[in-house]
């Protein structure tokens, strides 16, 4: 799909303007600002303490479905997004939180949405990013020995 | 409510065609519960994409799964394609969707025999695959191979589909099948058996499925009316339409319905973009490679496919990363298996048609942490003794 044109940015913004502008009230100044790839994409980037009453709205209000969510490893900090697929609209909803490396911990959404529950537990031992108040945070993928301060997909240096 | 015994199915087991844990918490012959584990097939794929350049990933991303071998390259070839900002040729998008709904076939024949085989039926499941066999002799003929096809590349696909030869062949083969597929779809139907096998077994609620994001033909058999190909229309569905077929029950028979459905809505796809294939080139070469994001969108046999690639420029993928359909669709199976009978198990187990080779990683459903504990043969041929003495 191509980028946006004048022409298609009328049809993207209609799309894609009501999930931004409830986003927007609920999250008040945790909201910082979005983007869009093209009509179907939209990135949405907030303050890492307000991703549970996000998930919620979304999940709530607009029917969205979990797709998945994607750690990236950023040398001093890591972003987190979380991919909605709102299947109405045929719209993904990217919601783009970061949280330093040092100490690196986000608040769970397994809690609200259960669907979250297989990938949180994943980031948290590929990427050693905590989920804080996850229900049942234990292993998932690394066998039982694996020592635990190693993070296979953390990048070294 | 009591348990009684614990019963340990794999990681090694002869009715598991992949190592996968199943430890059943049973009350008599009521299953109680269910902790899965996986994780036995992790190939580090994901960190292995961050290694390779982006003409090596699609042949990787390939290797994940052999059933759904064109979805992972095609997902992955949109993704890249979205963040380069590229346009492939219209003749490509047109033997994407072909290759997809062809590879959509044998996957639903491939299920419903494995599912027609734990139910005990094996002249049904012997059918089944004599019927997919035809479309993997397809697959051999166009592209080289039965699976694995190595047909996408970034900016198109890497061999064209003759006009004539090519067209010809899928042509007198879908004739051929259809109505073989009609006859097998009654013979699951109307037969009393079946039914009283597969109906009411493993539901799993609308508002279940909801909650746990499951995809494809689960979704579809629990009323959820999502299909990436009619929400979010890629390669040629805009032009070629599909008919989203959804059923309300739930149960494992609505699955197989919504399936067998699925196959013969795939050849009817197939057919009308073999009519409406515009000329023209099948491939585009990338000029140069923009940093950006992409997401690409599949909808895979199983449901809905992402990747997630981040381009920083350098002929390697900052970030890559793969969701299959699996991975959403293998955590339901325990809400379905709550209180079914442990002949229903393997089941429903198949039925969500878990690809552990895509899920690939993880385990352990939400089972209540406090209960989960290994019974050892004594212990349990002692609570045997207890029961037996009791009745």
């Amino acid at each position: 799909m191509l980028p946006l044109t004048a022409s298609s940015l009328v049809d993207a913004l209609s799309n894609i303007a009501p999930l931004v502008e409830k986003l927007r009230s609920v999250l008040g100044d945790r909201f910082q600002k979005y983007s869009m790839r093209n009509e179907r994409r939209a990135y949405v980037y907030i303050r890492k303490d307000g991703i549970r009453d996000c998930v919620k709205a979304l999940f709530d209000q607009f029917g969205a479905r979990l797709s998945t969510i994607s750690a990236v490893d950023r040398k001093f900090k890591f972003d987190v997004l979380y991919h909605f697929t709102i299947d109405q609209q045929g719209l993904v909803a990217t919601i783009c939180v970061s949280t330093p490396k040092q100490a690196a911990s986000l608040d769970s959404v397994t809690g609200i949405l259960p669907a979250a529950n297989w990938i949180e537990r994943e980031i948290q031992e590929l990427f050693g990013i905590k989920f804080v108040g996850h229900p049942s945070p234990g292993k998932l993928l690394t066998s039982d020995d694996w020592p635990e301060d190693e993070y296979p997909l953390r990048r070294v240096g | 409510m009591s348990i009684e015994a614990t019963l340990p199915i794999g990681p090694y087991h002869p009715a598991l065609k992949e190592p996968e844990f199943f430890k059943l918490f049973l009350d008599g012959e009521k299953v109680v519960d269910v902790a899965i584990r996986l994780g036995y097939t992790h190939r580090g794929i994901e960190y292995l994409a961050q290694k390779k350049t982006y003409n090596e990933i699609p042949f990787l991303v390939e290797r994940i799964c052999g059933i759904c071998s064109n979805v992972h390259p095609m997902c992955f070839c949109q993704a890249v394609e979205e963040a380069w900002g590229l346009q492939v040729p219209d003749r490509a998008r047109y033997i994407r969707t072909i290759i997809g709904e062809l590879e959509r076939i044998h996957s639903h024949l491939l299920w419903a025999g494995v599912a027609a085989h734990i139910i005990g039926y094996d002249t049904l499941f012997m059918h089944f695959w004599r019927h997919r066999e035809p479309v993997c002799e397809l697959f051999e003929v166009m592209t080289g191979n039965r699976q694995n096809y190595a047909m996408n590349c970034i900016g198109g696909v890497r061999r064209d589909i003759d006009p004539t030869k090519h067209k010809a062949l899928i042509l007198e083969t879908l004739s051929q099948i259809r109505p073989s597929l009609l006859r097998l779809e009654n013979a699951v139907t109307e037969d009393p058996v079946v039914r009283a096998r597969i109906e009411n077994i493993g539901v799993l609620s609308k508002d279940q499925a909801r909650k746990l994001c499951v995809v494809g033909p689960v979704a579809r058999a629990s009323g959820l009316a999502i299909d990436v190909r009619k929400d979010e229309p890629y390669a040629a569905y805009k032009e070629v339409g599909v008919d989203v077929k959804v059923l309300t029950e739930g149960d494992v028979f609505s699955r197989m319905l919504v399936r067998l459905l699925e196959a013969l809505e795939s050849i009817e796809i197939v057919k009308r973009a073999l009519d409406t294939m515009p000329q023209g080139p099948v491939r585009l070469e990338p000029k140069e490679i923009v940093p950006g994001e992409g997401i690409g969108k599949v909808e895979a046999p199983r449901g809905e496919d992402i990747h997630y690639v981040r381009s920083n420029g350098t002929d390697i993928p900052e970030r890559v990363k793969i969701r299959a359909p699996s991975y959403m669709n293998v955590p339901s199976i325990a809400p379905q298996i709550k209180g079914a009978s442990l002949a229903d198990a393997s089941l429903i187990i198949a039925a969500v048609d878990p690809c552990f080779c895509c899920t690939e990683r993880i385990a352990v459903v939400d089972v209540k942490t406090k209960r989960e504990s290994s019974v050892d043969f004594e212990s349990l041929a002692q609570s045997w003794r207890r029961k037996s003495k009791h009745s």
